[in-house]
């Protein structure tokens, strides 16, 4: 069971505090969306939490362990990783290089240097192994700068997961995809939750609705209410806070 | 006192790479890139002094016509070449301005030979001035006192002026440029212009203190890097304390221990890059 | 091996053994063989990590001074005298590295440049150490162990031998940091540095390292240098020498070491060729580089890069530049 829990967490930009005081608890495996009108902070939320960031103020505790200080490439071995709101890949190589990669910086602690890459057939076996749990198979050769934007975004979800993190941030996966690739993302957050702890930053409310487990609503910097779906939605000060900046998706 | 007389040389100096510098500063603070062939314009100015000289012309007339030929030909340059790497990486914007200064570097040697030549101070200033106790050549102080000029103005433009309020804008973020809906092209075009105008001025200052040969490009193009690293990328004061700090130190170096001139710059150079990595005055690029 | 490594290396291996014949001479060759060694340490660092270095002579320079004076007045052999300078080049390549290499790429190139020239005014100024403007003449090539097996290095061909098999021992080093996990998290961080940091590799620690092999070879080259001319000059450490590093990396494409081995032998037989014909022939090479810099990370058919993507699509093999299988 992972959990994710922040403390009082604030992030300043000089006099502009885009995250205040924000305690939340996640425990996994399960979906934790975090939605809110745009300019809330969520984003920021996230790069303070996957260490892009460092917080003005507050901690931040990974399975019991406070990861606030660290710094973001050792943020991923206390085993919560990120994808982000534009795809960051590694658009020359292909799928299975990029799905290699981030077993390898998980798995190749030692074996870095004169190693032939893709002869070590525990990496290379892992590696084709996230790329069948995703359906990549047929695109596994394939230079991913070449791809739809749809499947660049699963291949981003891939990287976290083959980096074996038990926490998993996952910023806007729906936005930007063509319409059609929806169900195909939202029923591999909903998988990943299974397993793992998904903190999701999304606007589509839909797939907020349909799969989360917990939702915490961000508004201005600050926590307004935490709950399952069912109580968000009747949740009145939610609602004000939506219809009130005239923000409203489905 | 002989130290006396080293410090008002090395503010001189300084003064000197400070205008080399600014320009510099000018150029990557609005185009975002290191002009490597900036040091090669600023022997390229030196050496049209000589030319000036040698068919007749006064130190005067060289002190108006070649920053602003030298102006020109960087224009033509930006127009022809640099514009075209604006949108390319820093990688290319260096290697398209090396090649510029190999060119330039090589021509200057093809023509003028690889022996140095020497230029001459004008007349009405080949004399000593005496202050106290102190006497120093009149150039000296010329090239002090046109220096301070030089920066004062810059100083002026930059915080009094609309141009300068665009360039200072510009600077913190090239973007903001085109969404206040200047031409960014004209600005671009302009800010490289004011650079190279600025390195011609130094180097047709900078002719009757050395003379001229085909190494003082890259001798001026190192230091220049070094008083942008000590003074810091994006901050044009931090450039000017720099290079008065820069030439002082070399100055007094030159009599206490002539080998160790220019090796004292980049000592201290590497001395400030370890205490402050981003520069004295310098903001994180 | 796999197959097309193993092509590489018997085209390289046929390069240097004919590189006297064509050059005319085995003293050329062996220049072109150091010359060989910097320029692959540079391609390794601007083509795998994006690094442009214009400080590579102070590493050659330095690891030339260093061997010189072992062999000529401490009576070192010349195996551990080249060891021990490319051992002091690989730990200034590690300092220097650790300061040029930050957050931001747009002080590395001054910064390396700005430490080269420390360099040269160093040697200038120590010159009871380096000889300063007058250099270190009469340095040996002390075979030491090597006459017991019947080696005479004072033979220009067999000095050129010997210098040749360091630049093939180095050629298949890179090969192998090419196909390797090294080199793949290299260009992953050339790629997208943010994504490798946030994957969990210390980019910086591999920049630097990247770059401390890069000096590691130009001391090498540096240091077989010294033994060439039996004499130590200021211009192996000179901004001269580390321009030409440039240049030369450049005119090899900055992708393939097979490439910049070639470059290297072409340049030194052209400028050897060209300085007699008309000493300021590097005009030319001045608009060369700009015409090159332009195709730069946009291959086009007439780059290496390109090239290679054209042969690729030819023959059916490989995918993307840069990809190795």
């Amino acid at each position: 069971m992972s959990t994710l829990r922040t403390d009082k967490l604030s992030v300043r930009f000089g006099r502009f505090q885009a995250v205040q005081n924000v305690s939340l608890s996640c425990q996994g495996p399960g979906v934790h969306s975090i939605i809110g009108p745009n300019g809330a902070g969520k984003t920021t939320l996230f790069n303070a939490l996957s260490g892009v960031l460092t917080p003005s103020s507050g901690r931040i505790i990974v399975d019991e362990r406070d990861v606030t200080k660290l710094d973001a490439s050792t943020r991923l071995s206390s085993g919560i990783a990120r994808s982000f709101q534009i795809t960051s890949l590694f658009e020359e190589e292909t799928v299975l290089e990029n799905i290699r990669l981030a077993v390898q910086a998980k798995l190749g602690r030692r074996r870095q240097f004169l190693r032939r890459a893709d002869h070590d057939s525990q990496i290379m076996e892992r590696a084709r192994h996230f790329v069948s749990m995703f359906g990549l198979e047929r695109v596994a050769d394939t230079p991913v700068g070449q791809l739809s934007h749809g499947l660049k975004r699963i291949i981003d979800i891939a990287l976290c997961v083959a980096g074996e993190a038990r926490t998993i941030l996952l910023d806007e996966p729906t936005s930007g995809i063509g319409v059609d690739d929806v169900p195909r993302v939202r029923k591999i957050i909903e998988g990943l939750g299974e397993n793992h702890l998904v903190i999701l930053i999304e606007h589509n409310m839909s797939v907020v609705l349909g799969i989360s487990r917990t939702i915490s609503v961000l508004v201005r910097g600050s926590l307004l209410a935490t709950g399952t779906p069912r109580d968000i939605q009747n949740n009145r000060d939610v609602q004000q806070a939506y219809l009130g900046s005239g923000h409203a998706s489905a | 006192m002989i130290y006396a007389f080293q410090i008002v040389n090395g503010l001189g100096l300084g003064m000197l790479y400070c205008i080399l510098a600014l320009g510099l500063s000018v150029i990557f603070g609005l185009l975002r890139f290191i002009n490597f062939a900036h040091g090669e314009m600023f022997a390229l100015s030196a050496y049209l002094v000589f030319v000036v000289q040698y068919f007749g012309g006064s130190f005067w007339l060289a002190l108006i016509v070649v920053p602003l030929a030298v102006m020109v030909l960087g224009w033509l340059l930006e127009r022809s070449l640099i514009q075209f790497t604006y949108n390319r990486s820093h990688t290319v914007q260096i290697l398209v301005t090396f090649g510029i200064a190999l060119v330039i570097r090589e021509s200057l040697t093809w023509i003028f030979g690889p022996q140095p030549h020497n230029v001459t101070a004008p007349e009405s200033l080949s004399g000593f001035i005496s202050i106290v106790n102190f006497t120093f050549p009149e150039y000296r102080a010329f090239v002090i006192g046109l220096g301070i000029l030089t920066t004062a103005c810059f100083w002026y433009v930059l915080e009094r002026t609309r141009i300068g309020a665009i360039i200072r804008a510009a600077s913190e973020r090239s973007e903001m440029v085109m969404l206040l809906g200047y031409d960014a092209r004209k600005i671009f075009s302009g800010a490289f212009c004011v650079g190279i105008a600025l390195a011609g001025f130094a180097g047709v200052m900078f002719a009757p203190l050395r003379g001229v040969d085909p190494n003082i490009g890259a001798e001026a193009l190192g230091i220049a890097f070094i008083a942008v690293t000590i003074g810091g990328l994006g901050s044009y004061s931090g450039v000017v304390v720099a290079s008065l700090i820069l030439g002082v130190a070399q100055s007094l170096m030159s009599t206490i221990w002539p080998e160790g001139a220019s090796l004292i710059l980049y000592i201290a150079m590497a001395a400030v890059i370890l205490i402050r990595p981003n520069g004295l005055f310098g903001k994180t690029v | 091996m796999s197959g097309s490594a193993l092509l590489k290396a018997f085209v390289a291996a046929f390069l240097l053994a004919v590189l006297p014949f064509a050059l005319g001479s085995s003293t050329l060759a062996t220049e072109a063989v150091t010359l060989a060694l910097p320029v692959l340490g540079s391609t390794l660092i601007f083509g795998y990590s994006g690094l442009l270095s214009f400080g590579q002579a102070l590493f050659f320079g330095t690891a030339s001074y260093v061997a010189a004076m072992l062999m000529r007045d401490a009576g070192v052999s010349i195996v551990p005298a080249v060891l021990v300078a490319t051992a002091s080049a690989l730990v200034i390549g590690i300092a220097t590295g650790i300061v040029s290499i930050r957050l931001s790429g747009i002080y590395f190139v001054m910064l390396t440049m700005a430490f080269g020239n420390l360099g040269f005014f160093l040697a200038y100024s120590a010159s009871e150490l380096t000889g300063g403007e007058n250099g270190l003449l009469d340095v040996p090539r002390r075979a030491g162990l090597l006459q017991y097996l019947g080696v005479r290095l004072d033979s220009g061909i067999v000095y050129y031998a010997f210098c040749a098999a360091f630049a093939f021992l180095g050629y298949l080093m890179m090969l192998s940091i090419q196909n390797s996990a090294f080199g793949s998290v290299l260009r992953a961080v050339r790629q997208n540095e943010r994504r490798a940091i946030v994957l969990g590799y210390n980019a910086r620690a591999y920049k630097i390292a990247a770059f401390a092999i890069a000096a590691a070879f130009a001391g090498l080259g540096g240091a077989l240098n010294s033994g060439l001319m039996h004499f130590v000059s200021l211009s192996g450490i000179s901004l001269g020498m580390s321009e030409r590093i440039v240049i030369v990396t450049l005119l090899g494409g900055g992708q393939s070491f097979l490439s910049a081995l070639f470059a290297a032998s072409l340049f030194t037989g052209l400028s050897d060729f060209l300085a007699d014909l008309w000493p300021r022939w590097m005009l030319i090479l001045g608009l060369v580089i700009i015409a090159i810099a332009f195709t730069l990370d946009r291959p086009t058919i007439w780059s290496m890069a390109g090239l290679r993507r054209g042969l690729a699509f030819v023959t059916g093999r490989g995918s993307a530049a840069g990809v190795r299988r």
